[in-house]
């Protein structure tokens, strides 16, 4: 859906669910992924649909991800860091530490 | 009988109203019920719906085991679809945390004690199990008290059920509807000028909760409250992880998962209360000490964020237990208000044993402790209430 | 930040709180790092034009300026009528009390929920310029862009210059807004107007497909937007799609100026609220009680107060600044007429009420079908909301309590406008619910964390008044169970 303006010039790498995504210092978490093709950053704990960032300033919370093991951060609003570790939320939050199956 | 006369009218649509018209209702009586606001508006629904027996007040207790019973059952008294919209998990059970020797020596005494009086359901619980029903707990973290029966429902649907269960019943409810006068008639009854017009009836109950004393002092009787604002933080939803309720002994500490995800913590924490304009005020500067004995207890959950707070008004007692019985000075009339925050459990059970008093024209045994005349009785502790 | 440069002239102590990294705000988002990126983007630069280069003096300004404590990264989640601040950095967070606040909290595109619009794959066009601001990113694929406001033109005319080439542009508007609007430019309006044309002329010639008066827009798909369905020239249109870009106009965000107490007003004409303000930015408080008692300290400025756009931002900044200033005693007050600053606060409005008339409300001009989601975050259609006030629910707060629409994270962000169309549309007559659902604090998620190490708490206030429940045995008592 989106694709960089002239070169990205990445020289860190976050990983989503273990996928290594080159990153660029100064980004959002959510323009990384969307620049890597993502094609949802969490489902709902409603009925389990696949949500993508809508508002991209902090308003609708739909690009809540997982961001070293605490859930329901705000994508758009967090800068990406290097060797940062993300997962897909699914549902409600993991919490930090804890096993879910 | 007048168009407007009933047998009872209720003062106030909070839990124990709605659950007293419930079961005077039931009883055959006519009953109507006024709320100044919507029902179930204040402590009632936002209260941290635990179905507690732990830690509990001993005078509390017959009324407490006989309202888990009904707690269990809550479909024969309000029907399949209120019951099941209620959320009632029993048998999750509630844990007093001991965070440190002081608290650990507590519960051993706590136990002992009740044993001594014949109540076994408040058990020690050892280091090994308590991890293993809490997980995340911290390793600080050194027994306490478990009973195993406990749980909690969903306060505000659990409010709205009992309203609606009453109304099925055959109660009038009104809302939005003050209360102006009241008057005692020359030969019994009692005449009460609200929003809605006159209302005459035998009995009057006053079941004001926050504003219990007011109506109380409109009527020439002294009845003492604190008002209280009970606060509650709601975090977003989590993975299920915790079934049990853990509270506090000295920390601030309250917290369960609900139904959907999110984490309910209270721990007693007070907002700012504004009796006279009907509302109250969470305030965080007080928040942070509850969310920071959460987080010395589980220390996983600091990242969880808070979404959400709630307050709602109670009124407390001096003595830490409701007034419910008949008035001092006035036949027809009953007061059952100041719940201390913890009425939510007990509400059923009020609600019969307040019934079965009126129609049997007998105090249940269940309410001796509570009887209003004991702030006019000489005081075993120093602070007497005036 | 021009509130800020103008105090922090006059000798003031100022700190700025702001949730993005960079000052700003959403119109000059990211300037400063487009402008020293190495390698250059200045095929970003040209893209974005030079009203967006303009703004770098501004923000030169700002960080110039002796006296100005900036707070990048920080959001705000609770705020005083009497000054105080509650404010979240990382994973600190603290109260902050100044005797004057300028609440500067800017706009959020309106919402509006039409089939699909929760589907990945759809997205606002105020999201789609950030994502090319901050995320140097350009849309590709299938582009449609639907509804309505300048911004869809700019935008449209932005991609045009970066070589993206919509499939279509799908405005709600008609030409015959223009025509009635026409009777509202004002001869300090004329350039914004002009720029429009221009805009329109070059997408034009740009062979970019256009449709006026649409209406009936759903998003179509599985797991991602496949396609989008409208209604335009009384036919049917299907158009296979991977980004459906939206936007229908921006409203004031009230957020903060609700939960600190002050008045809001209904504006039909716009579908929203917006808060209640004196000339100078004063805000007003509701009519009803109050958390802090004494005078209202807050000031708003900019789009939060009234949407105008950059310039119009900026000089009201300034005149919000120097009321404070002449209440400080700093500057004499200004007698008589209208002083410098408040012939600017005019002229750069002049332009409004031609464009508003010109860009009605066009995708939420409609209230959506009973299918349609209304709360995103806790997936609440209009149909149950339309239930529960048929069945008696008239109030934006029970309605919340019996369906959690408005419970989620976004804390009703995003329904609670559509919720009280909903009301109304019910019982035609009945008064709009004069404000959002009840709010408290923390607005935004505060993780447990943070708020257990919270400093600058009220001494009066954090004295902790608590429940005592641990009970006291009584010695002799004779109860049994």
């Amino acid at each position: 859906m989106f694709a960089p303006i002239g070169s990205t010039e990445a020289t860190m790498t976050i990983y989503l669910d273990g996928r290594a995504i080159p990153a660029r210092a100064g980004e959002t978490i959510a323009a990384c992924l969307l620049r890597a093709g993502v094609g949802h950053f969490r489902t709902t704990p409603v009925s389990g649909a696949r949500r993508l960032p809508y508002c991209m300033i902090g308003h609708c919370f739909d690009c809540l991800i997982e961001i070293d093991g605490v859930g329901s951060r705000q994508a758009c609003l967090s800068e990406v860091e290097d060797g940062m570790r993300l997962h897909t939320q699914d549902g409600p939050a993991a919490i930090a530490g804890m096993e879910f199956q | 009988m007048h168009r407007n006369g009933c047998d009872a009218l209720i003062v106030g649509g909070g839990l124990q109203g709605c659950s007293i018209a419930l079961f005077l209702a039931r009883a055959g009586w006519q009953v109507t019920l006024v709320e100044k606001n919507l029902a179930g508006r204040h402590a009632s629904g936002v209260n941290a719906g635990g179905l507690r027996s732990l830690m509990r007040d001993v005078r509390e207790y017959p009324l407490s085991l006989r309202a888990m019973e009904m707690w269990a059952n809550l479909a024969d008294f309000v029907g399949q679809d209120a019951a099941e919209a209620c959320e009632v998990r029993l048998g999750t059970s509630q844990i007093a945390l001991a965070m440190d020797a002081a608290e650990l020596q507590w519960c051993g005494a706590r136990a002992r004690t009740m044993r001594g009086r014949g109540i076994e359901s408040e058990e020690l619980i050892a280091p090994d199990e308590l991890h293993r029903l809490l997980p995340g707990l911290a390793g600080s973290a050194h027994g306490g008290l478990i009973s195993r029966r406990d749980g909690h429902a969903n306060p505000a649907n659990s409010a709205r059920a009992f309203r609606k269960a009453a109304e099925g019943a055959g109660v009038r409810i009104l809302e939005r509807c003050t209360v102006r006068d009241l008057s005692a008639k020359p030969l019994g009854g009692w005449r009460v000028d609200t929003d809605a017009g006159r209302i005459e009836a035998e009995w009057l109950l006053n079941c004001a909760g926050a504003w219990g004393s007011d109506i109380a002092a409109r009527l020439g009787e002294t009845l003492p409250i604190t008002v209280l604002a009970l606060s509650m933080m709601v975090t977003a939803r989590v993975k299920p992880f915790i079934a049990p309720v853990v509270i506090g002994i000295d920390q601030p500490l309250s917290f369960k998962q609900s139904a959907v995800g999110s984490l309910v913590i209270g721990g007693g924490i007070l907002g700012k209360p504004c009796l006279s304009e009907d509302t109250s005020f969470t305030v965080m500067d007080r928040m942070a000490s509850s969310a920071a004995a959460t987080v010395a207890a589980f220390p996983g959950l600091a990242g969880v964020p808070v979404v959400r707070t709630w307050t709602g008004l109670e009124g407390a007692t001096d003595d830490g237990i409701p007034f419910i019985g008949p008035s001092r000075l006035h036949p027809g009339l009953w007061h059952v208000f100041g719940f201390c925050g913890h009425g939510f459990q007990l509400a059923p059970a009020v609600g019969e044993a307040v019934a079965r008093s009126l129609v049997s024209g007998s105090l249940e045994a269940t309410l001796a402790p509570f009887a209003v005349d004991r702030v006019h009785r000489p005081q075993r502790k120093d602070e007497a209430v005036p | 930040m021009s509130s800020a440069i103008e105090l922090a002239s006059a000798g003031c102590r100022v700190i700025v709180l702001d949730m993005q990294p960079l000052p700003g705000g959403q119109i000059f988002r990211s300037l400063e790092a487009n402008m020293q990126a190495r390698p250059r983007t200045d095929a970003l630069l040209s893209a974005l034009g030079p009203a967006y280069r303009a703004g770098l003096a501004l923000i030169e300004r700002f960080r110039a300026a002796p006296g100005i404590d900036f707070r990048p990264g920080t959001t705000v989640w609770d705020l005083r009528a009497d000054g105080t601040v509650g404010w979240l950095r990382g994973n600190a967070a603290g109260y902050l009390r100044a005797p004057h606040v300028v609440l500067a909290s800017g706009a959020m595109e309106r919402p509006t929920p039409f089939p699909g619009w929760t589907l990945p794959g759809v997205m606002t066009a105020g999201a789609v310029q950030t994502l090319m601001k901050a995320g140097r990113l350009k849309p590709e694929g299938r582009i449609v862009l639907a509804g309505t406001g300048p911004l869809i033109f700019l935008l449209a005319d932005q991609l045009r210059r970066l070589g993206v080439k919509p499939a279509l542009i799908a405005r709600t508007d008609r030409l015959g807004d223009k025509l009635a609007a026409l009777k509202r430019v004002r001869p300090a309006g004329i350039p914004a107007l002009a720029k429009g044309v221009g805009w329109l002329a070059r997408l034009r010639l740009a062979g970019i497909p256009m449709r006026t008066g649409i209406s009936g827009l759903q998003a179509l798909g599985g797991e991602h937007l496949e396609s989008v369905r409208l209604l335009a020239g009384g036919k049917n249109m299907d158009i296979p799609c991977d980004l459906l870009v939206v936007h229908d106009g921006i409203v004031p965000s009230t957020d903060l100026a609700h939960a600190a107490g002050l008045a809001l007003e209904w504006k039909r004409d716009d579908a929203s609220w917006r808060p209640r303000t004196a000339r100078d930015g004063r805000a007003r408080m509701a009519p009803c009680p109050s958390f802090t008692t004494g005078p209202c300290r807050i000031r708003i400025t900019g789009d939060a107060r009234r949407i105008g756009g950059a310039d119009a931002a900026a000089a009201h900044g300034r005149h919000a600044a120097r009321a404070i200033l002449a209440d400080l005693g700093r500057i004499a007050r200004k007698q008589g007429g209208p002083d410098r600053t408040e012939a600017e606060v005019r002229r750069t409005l002049a332009a409004r009420p031609f464009l508003d008339a010109a860009f009605p409300p066009g995708l939420a001009a409609r209230l959506p079908d009973d299918a349609t989601i209304v709360c995103r975050c806790e997936e609440i259609t209009a149909g149950s909301l339309r239930v529960a006030i048929r069945n008696g629910a008239a109030d934006m707060n029970l309605i919340r309590g019996l369906l959690r629409c408005g419970m989620g994270p976004c804390q009703g962000r995003s329904c609670a406008t559509t919720l009280a169309r909903l009301l109304a549309e019910a019982e035609p007559g009945r008064p709009m619910p004069p404000s959002p659902f009840r709010a408290r604090p923390p607005l935004r998620p505060l993780p447990l964390g943070a708020l257990a190490g919270m400093t600058g708490l009220d001494p009066a206030l954090a004295q902790v008044e608590s429940l005592d429940d641990k009970p006291e045995e009584i010695a002799g008592d004779d109860v049994h169970a």
